[in-house]
């Protein structure tokens, strides 16, 4: 894929939306199936967004992260979160990969061929996903083998590579031994649980998967044994949280679209008055927008921030995230609010940004923890301890 | 994980209780009894570091709940187990709202056999807590540890114009470190990010370059600085930097470099300038060495370029002399500490040993003496076909570049070209007059009744022979030929078609073809000469003794007469079309009669024309001069018109000029030698003589020998009777007046001193420049000569008559004396 101006790359991620993602996404929902076109014409025409160009890639980074979540959660918040699990993936691989691994995953990845995810959520771990119990062991010089089970591996089944956290165990092991590794689909001893079924977020196909002893070569070692937390925190995290970001901030904008559009062709029957003349409703849409435009600057701002590497740039990640689920719930309810009885109905699209925004506070991190993340950030503490 | 082994402190506990404690732990854990004021004692740990403590406090104890207030068990190293009694019971049912299960546990005062359990699982909790307190005291290290990611943030600083500019951009943080470029920039320095990020602008750039370069982006001063590098890939960069001071939102100040590329602009600019530069100097050199004047003006004039195109402190020239074993410095400019030698011999220093061994060489002077700088002389041959012609030195402070030193042999070779050419160029002038003159006619027909006078003379700048020609062709005793023509070109070609124009006109003439006829058949002949077109001619047949005159023009101005009156006329009649170019346009003749004592004047325009003018301006000033210079001898008019036509005028044509004067006819009278004839005699000799328009004094002298003569002979010659006398008066064709007088008597014995009439022949020594008496049995002859003195001119002596008296006789020209040849200006 060739160098696209970040402009170039939202205008594409809209159009994709509109004209592949949008059509689908009530079916998407309602059949809970993994949107297999939406993520085609994704992967194919942007998948190497996040892939550096010295590896062929685009070498985008969180802003366009954001900005394509915005526009393909504006169409359909589950495809959404699917690329989005393939771009921080990508973007964990790209972060420190070896030569194999560039030829084996961040070509295709760049060349629009192959699809990655991550399987780092355990069950029981309280959110604290970057402390998984999934074990590693080394078998020979050469070989590594997991055990273990993951949760909530969006793409489960359909993508191409998993990336999976896992903690060293064995004699003689230092205390805390995270890394990350990289496996293919199909591997002997993966095992897939049936679909996990949400409220929300039907499309996503998030399984569980069972590591059985899965053995694979140590160049699947993404960066050096004990690097999870380091990819946790500076690869996974920022990208997970601008990929959430720009989907919910996506589906508030989607909600206030539709109210907007409702208001404008609505009248009371009886007065023959327009919604759009009344001063409620022009309040409570007017407040709706200036939360969707606010977080949508806070995201951004903590993308570049980001970015730059500067101070502004974590809390401001833990920030955008926990006031875009919050954001996107009650934007989505003003607007049920305001769209009324016709919202209300069986087969309104609010109901589904309804049941998808709620999913914004569900995903770790959790809201309340970001708050204290961010606190602690402001306080000097420890982020993970205490 | 704790490496000290658990604490279980019993406090007011019963005997069943130790002893379950104790075999549920011993020796696992350390089992200590203390009161209740010790057991603060013993978890208050001001290092807060405790190690996992459970805390058992038995039925005895007097204040269980508040005990359980003071301990505080947080879960994490220290749990409490409260053994309930009926009585306490009541006061402790609130502590499981105050606190979690893994900080304390109740347990019946009657089931002491559950405290171990009770006390293993509180300890296992706390073991996990601790344990999961570890991991994330861990990860929190590692997090902190592990480098932090920051992508460039060129979009962000730079706007996403500006991104995508096609002019680098990079941002330098206050260290001088990159914070930021945008994507030109990143192709043009070969920046990676993060690799890139934080690296010293200055790192790019080789060591010799940072000192300029960080002056640069301090000062901020010359936008237009360019430094080189090399790009990663190895290829040589030469980058126009442009540091410019900018504030970011935050007001902090950075520096915006903007980086461009300019290898092949710059590359091409010195190439250009570097070229423009040879090639001016080359144009400088080459005009030089062709320029007019002296060869020494030429080098001079190379060597001044030298110092002024190429910078160089000092140019010099030195060229071969004496058969090339010596140089001699022909020409310098600039300026040098040294004072080389005017002469050097092949060999000797560096000069002499660059014409030896005929390469190019260079010589260093170290500096010294006097702070003189180091200086670098550089010599090159200048060499043409083997031939070594001399040696070209400069003096510079710095070596010249390649491109210069390729360039420097190019202009020796100039150098040496022009040597060459001014070498030729004297000997081809020397040649070419040569030529020309071969192909003149040697010398003029000596004729009675014509005098004649011819000139030619190679245009100033000539090296080659001119295309002008002239003839006189002494056709019979009656008829001469004058010609004069114009032979289109110069040079070997123009003088080999002159030559058989020559000849075949000459051949037509002497035929005795008329002028129009002879033409004609010169006109096709034309045709088969290749380069011969566009020639012309004018030929005049002149009959000596009647005066008719007829002639014909094939392009060539027409031929011009004047008359004894000093009337001048050109000969309007007889034009026809330039040779070759026609055979259909018939050749007129025109005819006329020309008086004796008239001038016939045939010549080339290279004589009246001048850049300019109306060529009729030119012919009407040739007419007024030539009639101010009549009557004189046709060789002083021939100069004259020359000199007065061309003064001050620099003549790139040549010219040929053809005078003649048709000579009065000889008066030749036989008369009696009596005293009564003198009379006649004396009248005829003064009408013939004032024919010519002869001063008048001339004619009285001529009047007065003639009659002396005479006399003299009727005295002494026929002093028995009278017998015939012969008279003939004659010029000569130089302007002389010829008189003889013969009788053919016997003169009595000449007695000493008076053999003579002395009176009379004293007055023809006086009169005469030459007189001669020639006696023999037959008779005796006078001859005597006078030459007409006009204007106060001389003749000039060489021209001058021989100095031995001629007899004339009419019909049989004596042998002619050469005309002096004029030769070339």
């Amino acid at each position: 894929m060739e160098r696209m101006e970040l402009g170039t790359v939202g205008a594409l991620a809209r159009e994709i939306s509109e004209s592949v993602l949008a059509p689908r996404a009530a079916q998407v929902d309602a059949e809970q199936r993994w949107p297999a076109e939406g993520i085609a014409s994704l992967r194919s025409e942007l998948g190497g967004l996040v892939v550096p160009e010295k590896f062929g890639g685009m070498g985008h980074g969180l802003l366009a992260v954001a900005q394509v979540g915005e526009a393909t959660g504006r169409a359909c918040a589950s495809t959404s979160i699917c690329f989005g699990m393939h771009l921080v993936g990508s973007a964990v691989i790209a972060a420190d990969a070896s030569q194999v691994q560039q030829e084996r995953y961040l070509g295709p990845i760049a060349a629009g061929r192959h699809l990655t995810t991550l399987a780092v959520s355990e069950p029981g771990t309280g959110g604290e996903f970057w402390l998984p119990q999934t074990s590693m062991e080394h078998v020979g010089r050469e070989s590594l083998r997991l055990t273990g089970t993951k949760s909530f591996v969006t793409n489960g089944g359909h993508a191409d590579s998993y990336v999976v956290s896992t903690v060293a165990t064995g004699a003689d092991v230092p205390l805390g031994q995270f890394s990350c590794v990289v496996l293919d689909s199909d591997l002997p001893g993966m095992e897939w649980d049936a679909s996990w079924r949400g409220f929300g977020m039907r499309g996503n196909e998030s399984r569980s998967l069972r590591l059985r002893g899965v053995e694979v070569s140590s160049h699947q070692l993404l960066g050096e044994e004990g690097d999870e937390i380091w990819y946790v925190f500076n690869v996974v995290a920022p990208y997970f949280l601008m990929a959430m970001s720009g989907t919910y901030l996506g589906v508030a904008a989607a909600a206030l679209e539709e109210a907007r559009t409702h208001l404008l062709r609505r009248h009371h029957a009886h007065s023959g008055r327009a919604l759009a003349t009344l001063p409620l409703v022009q309040h409570r849409l007017g407040e709706m927008w200036a939360r969707v435009e606010r977080t949508r600057r806070l995201i951004y701002h903590a993308a570049t921030e980001a970015e730059a590497g500067r101070p502004d740039g974590l809390p401001g990640l833990f920030s955008a995230k926990a006031e875009v689920a919050e954001t996107a719930e009650s934007v989505v309810n003003d607007a049920l609010t305001l769209v009324g009885g016709v919202g209300y109905a069986q087969d309104s699209v609010l109901h589904r940004y309804l049941r998808d925004a709620r999913a914004a506070h569900v995903m770790a991190p959790l809201t309340d923890v970001l708050r204290v993340w961010v606190g602690k950030t402001l306080l000097e503490q420890p982020l993970l301890e205490g | 994980m704790s490496s000290a082994p658990p604490r279980i402190l019993l406090v007011g506990v019963t005997a069943e209780v130790v002893a379950a404690v104790h075999a549920g732990f011993a020796p696992e854990a350390d089992l200590v009894e203390v009161t209740a004021e010790e057991v603060l004692a013993r978890t208050d740990d001001p290092a807060r570091r405790r190690r996992p403590t459970v805390v058992v406090i038995g039925p005895v104890s007097p204040d269980p709940v508040g005990l359980i207030h003071t301990l505080r068990p947080n879960g994490v190293d220290l749990a409490a187990i409260v053994m309930a009694t009926a009585a306490t019971e009541a006061k402790l049912a609130t502590l499981p709202l105050l606190f979690s299960g893994e900080q304390v546990r109740q347990v019946s005062a009657t089931a002491a056999d559950q405290v171990p359990a009770t006390a293993h699982q509180l300890l296992e909790a706390m073991a996990r807590q601790e344990q999961l307190t570890a991991v994330r005291a861990v990860a929190q290290r590692q997090l902190a540890a592990g480098p932090a990611i920051s992508r460039q943030v060129g979009e962000q600083l730079f706007g996403e114009f500006l991104t995508q500019a096609p002019v680098g951009a990079v941002m330098l943080d206050d260290t001088g470190g990159l914070a930021a470029w945008n994507h030109k920039a990143a192709d043009i320095l070969g920046l990676t990010e993060p690799d890139s990020l934080g690296l010293q602008l200055t790192a790019l750039f080789p060591p010799p370059t940072l000192p300029r370069l960080r002056r640069h982006l301090d000062l901020r001063a010359d936008s237009d600085a360019v430094f080189e590098r090399a790009h990663p890939d190895g290829t040589p960069q030469t980058l126009r930097l442009a540091p410019q001071q900018v504030s970011d939102a935050q007001g902090v100040e950075r520096t915006l470099v903007v980086v461009e590329d300019v290898t092949d602009r710059v590359r091409a600019q010195r190439e250009l300038a570097e070229r423009t530069s040879h090639a001016l100097l080359s144009a400088d050199v080459a005009a030089a060495m062709t320029a007019p004047g002296s060869v020494s003006q030429h080098l001079q004039r190379c060597t001044r370029s030298l110092v002024d195109h190429l910078g160089v402190s000092c140019a010099r020239i030195w060229t071969t002399q004496h058969r090339g074993d010596l140089l001699g410095l022909a020409a310098r400019a600039g300026t040098d500490h040294d004072e080389p030698p005017t002469q050097v011999s092949l060999g000797e220093s560096v000069v002499g040993r660059i014409a030896a061994q005929r390469r190019p060489a260079v010589e260093y002077t170290p500096p010294g003496r006097a702070g003189d700088p180091a200086a670098l002389f550089t010599g090159y041959p200048l060499v043409f076909k083997d031939e070594l012609m001399g040696v070209l030195g400069l003096t510079t402070h710095h070596a010249l570049p390649a491109s210069t030193r390729v360039a420097l042999t190019g202009i020796a070779d100039l150098i040496a070209v022009g040597l060459q050419q001014d070498r030729l160029l004297q000997r081809l002038s020397t040649t070419a007059a040569t030529l020309q003159h071969s192909l003149l006619p040697p010398a003029l027909p000596e004729l009675d009744r014509v005098a004649l006078a011819a000139r030619y003379l190679p245009g100033d700048d000539a090296i080659e022979a001119g295309g002008d020609w002239y003839e006189v062709l002494d056709l019979d005793p009656d008829h001469v030929a004058l010609i004069v023509g114009d032979v289109v070109g110069q040079g070997a070609a123009a003088a080999a078609i002159m030559g058989q124009l020559r000849s075949a006109l000459a051949a037509h003439l002497l035929q005795g073809q008329a002028p129009a006829r002879a033409l004609e058949h010169l006109n096709r002949f034309t045709k088969r000469i290749p380069g011969a077109m566009a020639s012309t001619v004018t030929v005049a047949v002149l009959n000596t003794g009647t005066g008719a005159l007829r002639w014909a023009c094939a392009g060539h101005p027409p031929p011009l007469v004047i008359g004894p009156d000093g009337q001048p006329g050109y000969l309007e009649d007889g034009r026809g079309p330039c040779l070759g170019v026609s055979e259909r346009l018939p050749f007129r003749e025109g005819h006329t009669r020309v008086a004796p004592a008239s001038y016939l004047l045939l010549c080339s325009d290279g004589l009246f024309e001048r850049r300019g003018e109306v060529i009729d301006d030119g012919l009407d000033r040739l007419a007024a001069i030539s009639t101010e210079l009549c009557p004189d001898l046709p060789a002083l008019i021939a100069d004259q018109l020359i000199e007065r036509m061309l003064a001050g005028y620099h003549r790139t044509d040549d010219v040929a000029l053809v005078v003649g004067r048709l000579l009065p006819s000889p008066l030749q009278l036989t008369v009696p030698a009596r005293a009564t004839e003198l009379a006649g005699i004396r009248r005829q000799v003064r009408t013939w003589s004032e024919r010519d328009g002869l001063p008048d004094e001339l004619v009285d002298d001529l009047v007065q020998c003639i009659v002396e003569a005479v006399a003299n002979c009727i005295e002494h010659a026929y002093p028995d009777g009278p017998g015939d006398i012969e008279i003939e008066l004659s010029y000569n064709a130089d302007g002389q007046v010829s008189a003889r007088v013969t009788d053919f008597g016997r003169w009595r014995p000449a007695t000493a001193g008076m053999g003579y009439r002395g009176h009379g022949l004293t007055l023809i020594h006086n009169l005469n420049d030459h007189a001669h008496i020639d006696t023999t049995s037959a008779g005796t002859t006078v001859r005597l000569q006078l030459t007409p003195r006009r204007g106060g001119r001389q003749v000039p002596n060489q021209q001058s008559p021989p100095s031995t008296p001629r007899a004339v006789p009419s019909g049989t020209p004596p042998p002619a004396p050469r005309t002096p040849r004029p030769g070339p200006r």
